[in-house]
């Protein structure tokens, strides 16, 4: 008989430290990956004229471990130290949505294999860099359906992190332990705090260029084809997400090198409360610099001098933030063990790559610069300087609460040094290749590169093997490593005053009380004032033999496998497409048999400024909204680009009435306002407790909403009849871009309404249905909002 | 002292950099930025490894009176150096800045030069076309006339030097570079991009154009060779395929 149950476990867990082992392991299986590809072209590039790989192989392989390392390993290794760590920190006994959190994994695995994949469908993966440049990422250049892949996986990878960073925000804002204000907490919760925000900004912002991109190659709109968008519309659309996205890189490890100068230095974080707005300083700056990557492409030269200044500014918060680290160490007692050695090999790396940095913000210098190696060695040493060695220090730091046994010291200490002198000879000498090109699969003797190159790649396998040794050492430790006591380092952070490895439900003498002269726990029953919850046994410490299996639920992993698989179907065709669609739509079914609150009963009992009105839900779904308006926000940008550039490249938009029929489209706009009232209706029946109201109101808001797409297929019809279609010009393809991606929320908000009628009619009654019908009420409101604006830009100007 | 290519040091034979006045004045800035950048990474790594080294835990010693301790963080720092090293900063920036925009406004700006060769540059995957005025074309190889101090202004057929090219693009994103002359620019389908340079010693620089931007299979072999004349052999050269 085998015993299913450990897989079970690993399967349908909704415990925040089990999610956060699994994004463990698998960010570190993807490093693997990511880093053999690295060693594969590594080893093209040692000698000159080599033929290690085919030119395509090595644009492959040049792409997808960009890709990978950046959105498949780094973020997810932080994730995985959050998920586990986060909830700890605030004092909270899991996230706040426990479910949507495994949800976020297991996409996130799919994802990851879809991407992996793609390498084995015809003609290869993707193959045109991380940045993916257009029109080199369309059809006509890149036809092989691998590189389609790779964008869905993509639009797939973006969701889970969308949903995470939900996640993640409501968790911190909502269910902070009693006394624990934002100013006390940890600064790796802070760290994630801003990586989740930018996050949330700027991946919605990639989900619409993708969009773009995979209309272009799926359905032949003339986004990247035509000369109005093009080049410099994929260029503005990547990288007003592509440069937030390093700091979203960068900040996880680059905090928790805070929280270590602090604990092993045996001295409390220098200026914490000036290192906070620094990061927010950075985030919002990290929105403002997006042309420095685009200094060469002949755009207005006063706008990329301001780009030149704005980057500079950038430098400023992370400048402080750096002195107020080694600041830190002044009059401390610093113990030198593996996780600070990390720490301080991270800054180090940092420095150096931020002063270059400052290099690569000058407008001039980037004519050396742009698309050579020296940018490669500036955002190693960033990213993984900065970033990777700080989520290692993290792995050490962390490794004996995870496990409760403690690591190998003496080859922890090995790792390092030879990890700093791999990552020195691997990436330094990149910096004196100034004049090489990067991305080049080979390059001819004479050109004098090919020292420097052989040095890079005896670094890089050096560096690589190096890595070998945190994996023998951590796996042989987790099993056979001395115990590790509760607190090995004297950290501050809430983690370190529960036992080795947490109890279930972290905190088992009650839940954690902070006050300025530390934390003591209060138990179960005193934590509401001696008032006992609903849920009072689950809140913490699982009294009343509540056993983490009553959380478990099997929803999430199908979802994700159905998702998957429904996006293998462009490798494997349509019998995969329709298996993952049905296994999608049973999973769909089954989470609406699950209570939407029962499993997620995590109630805020502490700290919930600046959302104490808000309930942990409506606040998810105001996120998740401001993630919207950045998908529609970057999707307007793409419009007002194609409008603005039409006269300039000969193109002249039409009319206002030449093409679409003003008084239809005006007429369904009327429908789709209206259907906002009845929505307005149904929460005012719903809160005075009208049944027969709220069932009346949600089918005229449904009614409603299926009428205006059935109008909209009758408007899409009518236009393709009269010759305008996905590809006519840009200004059709925008067209049906907008209007379909709006009308796919209104889609979804039908299915959700669905739900809740149908829940209403079993229920009879108002108050399961309450909560759910103002978060409803929400989004379809958002959906409403968004045709406003579309109603104008398309049909009036 | 400017910072020179590894192998520039080896003065390796068939090595030697062509010269511009772009590349001289790029190399003048970028040691200007290397002289800042060791001046201040400098300073915070000595401060770094002085406070490692100073504050390492000796034998016996106690924890510091606000260690750290589960819940607890004490509250401490001087809001008034971040305002200095804010200051310190952007007064660095202003200088640096101040030069980036000098040189920036040199190399976007072609000179009002009526004896100035135009040319149009289109990269195609994978190479280069070079478009001469009387419509002569190049590919893989763009001669361009030395430096002329003694042209006339206005007079057909002296070229002073400077060239001027608008570079484009006939499939894919590209990036035109001359990494000899710090010259670099997009060429990007269905735009025109300018750059210019002057040259100042003739020569045959095999392979000195280079693409800058992956453009598929052929990035790395999209070169050219570039041959700097004497005006008059330039000149012979331009008219003798029309």
């Amino acid at each position: 008989m085998v015993d299913w149950h450990p897989l079970k476990r690993w399967l349908f867990t909704t415990n925040h430290k089990d999610v956060g082992i699994l994004y463990l392991f698998t960010s570190l299986y993807f490093f693997v990956a990511a880093g053999l590809l690295a060693l594969t072209f590594r080893t093209q590039l040692a000698l000159p004229s080599n033929t290690f790989l085919q030119p395509d192989e090595y644009n492959q392989a040049v792409t997808t471990h960009g890709l990978l390392m950046l959105l498949w390993v780094l973020t997810p290794l932080g994730a995985a130290f959050a998920n586990y760590f986060v909830p700890i920190q605030i004092g909270a006994r899991d996230m706040a949505f426990p479910r949507l959190n495994a949800l976020s994994y297991w996409v996130y695995l799919s994802s990851g294999l879809l991407a992996l994949s793609s390498f084995f469908a015809s003609g290869g993966t993707a193959d045109w860099g991380w940045t993916t440049y257009a029109p080199l990422n369309t059809v006509e250049f890149s036809p092989q359906v691998g590189g389609s892949m790779m964008g869905l996986a993509l639009m797939l990878l973006m969701a889970s992190s969308i949903v995470s960073t939900v996640n993640f925000l409501v968790t911190i804002f909502r269910l902070r332990a009693p006394g624990m204000s934002l100013m006390r907490l940890p600064l790796f919760t802070w760290g994630w705090i801003f990586t989740s925000l930018l996050m949330l900004w700027a991946f919605p912002s990639f989900v619409s260029a993708l969009s773009l991109l995979i209309a272009d190659r799926a359905f032949g709109t003339v986004f990247f084809t035509s000369p109005q968008g093009g080049s410099l519309l994929w260029d503005h659309m990547f990288w007003f997400f592509g440069h937030p996205e390093v700091y979203v890189l960068l900040l996880p490890g680059f905090a928790i090198v805070g929280d270590l100068f602090s604990t092993f230095s045996r001295r409390p974080l220098y200026a914490k409360k000036i290192i906070i707005p620094c990061f927010a300083i950075a985030s919002i700056l990290s929105f403002t610099v997006w042309a420095h990557h685009m200094f060469m492409t002949g755009i207005s030269q006063s706008l990329l001098e301001a780009f030149n200044i704005t980057t500079e500014l950038i430098s400023i918060p992370f400048a402080i933030i750096v002195l107020a680290y080694i600041l830190t160490l002044r009059g401390g007692s610093i113990r030198f063990t593996t996780p600070m050695l990390f720490a301080v090999g991270s800054l180090g790396l940092f420095i150096i790559g931020g002063v270059t940095g400052v290099f690569n913000s000058s407008v001039a210098l980037d004519t050396a610069f742009r698309g050579t190696f020296w940018v490669v060695g500036h955002f190693h040493y960033t990213i993984v300087g900065g970033g990777l060695t700080g989520l290692f220090a993290g792995l050490y730091y962390w490794f004996p609460k995870i496990t409760g046994r403690m690591y190998n010291e003496r080859l922890g200490k090995i790792h390092f040094v030879i990890y700093m002198i791999g990552f020195n000879l691997l990436y330094f000498p990149m910096h004196l290749l100034y004049d090489m090109p990067r991305r080049i699969f080979t390059y001819d003797a004479s050109t004098g590169w090919g020292p420097l190159n052989l040095l890079i790649t005896i670094g890089g396998f050096t560096f690589g093997i190096s890595q070998l040794i945190m994996f023998a050492n951590l796996l042989w430790s987790a099993r056979r490593g001395p115990q590790a006591s509760q607190d090995p380092w004297g950290g501050y952070s809430l983690e370190w005053g529960v036992p080795s490895p947490p109890p279930e439900f972290n905190f088992p003498e009650g839940v954690p009380v902070v006050s300025a002269t530390g934390v003591t726990y209060r138990p179960v029953a005193a934590a509401n004032g001696g008032h006992a919850m609903a849920n009072g046994g689950h809140a913490y410490g699982g009294h009343g033999g509540e056993s983490s299996e009553e959380h478990w639920s099997r929803w999430p992993v199908v979802t994700a496998a159905g998702a998957g698989i429904a996006l293998w179907g462009v490798l494997m065709g349509l019998p995969a497409l329709i298996l993952g669609t049905v296994i999608l739509a049973v999973s769909f079914v089954g989470w609406g048999y699950e209570s939407l609150r029962g499993r997620e009963a995590i109630e805020a009992i502490g700290e919930k400024w600046p959302f104490d009105r808000l309930e942990n839900l409506s606040l998810g779904m105001w996120l998740f909204i401001f993630g919207e308006i950045a998908f529609f926000g970057t999707l307007f940008g793409a419009f007002v680009f194609l409008r603005m550039n039409s006269p300039l490249s000969g193109f002249a938009w039409p009319q206002p009435g030449s093409v679409h029929n003003i008084f239809f489209g005006g007429f369904n706009t009327i429908i789709l306002l209206t259907s906002g009232l009845t929505m307005v209706f149904a929460l005012m029946f719903a809160r005075q407790g009208s049944y027969r109201g709220l069932q009346g109101s949600l089918v005229a808001t449904f009614a409603l909403g299926a009428f205006f797409m059935v109008n909209k297929a009758f408007e899409w019809k009518e236009l393709f009849a009269s010759g305008f279609t996905f590809s006519t010009n840009p200004a059709s393809s925008i067209y049906y871009v907008l209007t379909g991606v709006h009308g796919a929320h209104v889609v979804a908000g039908l299915t959700a309404l669905t739900y809740l009628m149908v829940k209403a009619l079993k229920a009879r009654s108002t108050t399961e249905a309450g909560a759910s019908v103002e978060i409803f009420g929400i989004y379809w409101g958002m959906v409403d909002a968004v045709w406003v604006f579309l109603f104008p830009l398309l049909y009036l100007l | 002292m400017p910072l020179k290519p590894f192998y520039e040091e080896r003065g390796l034979p068939g090595l030697v950099p062509a010269l511009a006045p772009s590349a001289e004045q790029w190399q003048s800035l970028f040691t200007l930025y290397i002289i800042a950048a060791v001046i201040v990474a400098g300073a915070v790594f000595v401060m770094f490894f002085y406070f490692l080294a100073k504050y390492r835990k000796k034998p016996g010693a106690q924890d510091p009176k606000d260690a750290p301790r589960v819940g607890v963080m004490a509250d401490r720092g001087n809001p008034a150096l971040a305002a200095i090293l804010t200051a310190l900063l952007i007064s660095l920036f202003f200088g640096l800045t101040l030069n980036t925009f000098a040189l920036n406004a040199y190399l976007q700006n072609p000179p009002n030069d009526p004896n100035a060769l135009y040319v149009d540059v289109i990269g195609f995957q994978w190479g280069w076309r070079f478009v001469y005025p009387n419509a002569r074309e190049l590919i893989g190889e763009f001669r361009v006339p030395e430096i002329n101090r003694t042209c006339t202004p206005g007079v057909r057929g002296c070229w002073s030097g400077t060239v001027i090219l608008n570079i484009t693009s006939a499939d894919v994103f590209h990036s035109f570079g001359i990494p000899d002359f710090k010259i670099k620019r997009d060429a990007i389908p269905g735009r025109v991009n300018q750059a210019w340079f002057v040259a100042e010693q003739s020569g045959i620089f095999p392979e000195a154009i280079r693409c800058y931007e992956l453009c598929g299979t052929g990035h790395a072999l999209m070169m050219a060779d570039l041959i700097i004349q004497s005006p008059d052999s330039f000149h012979d050269w331009y008219l003798s395929g029309v």
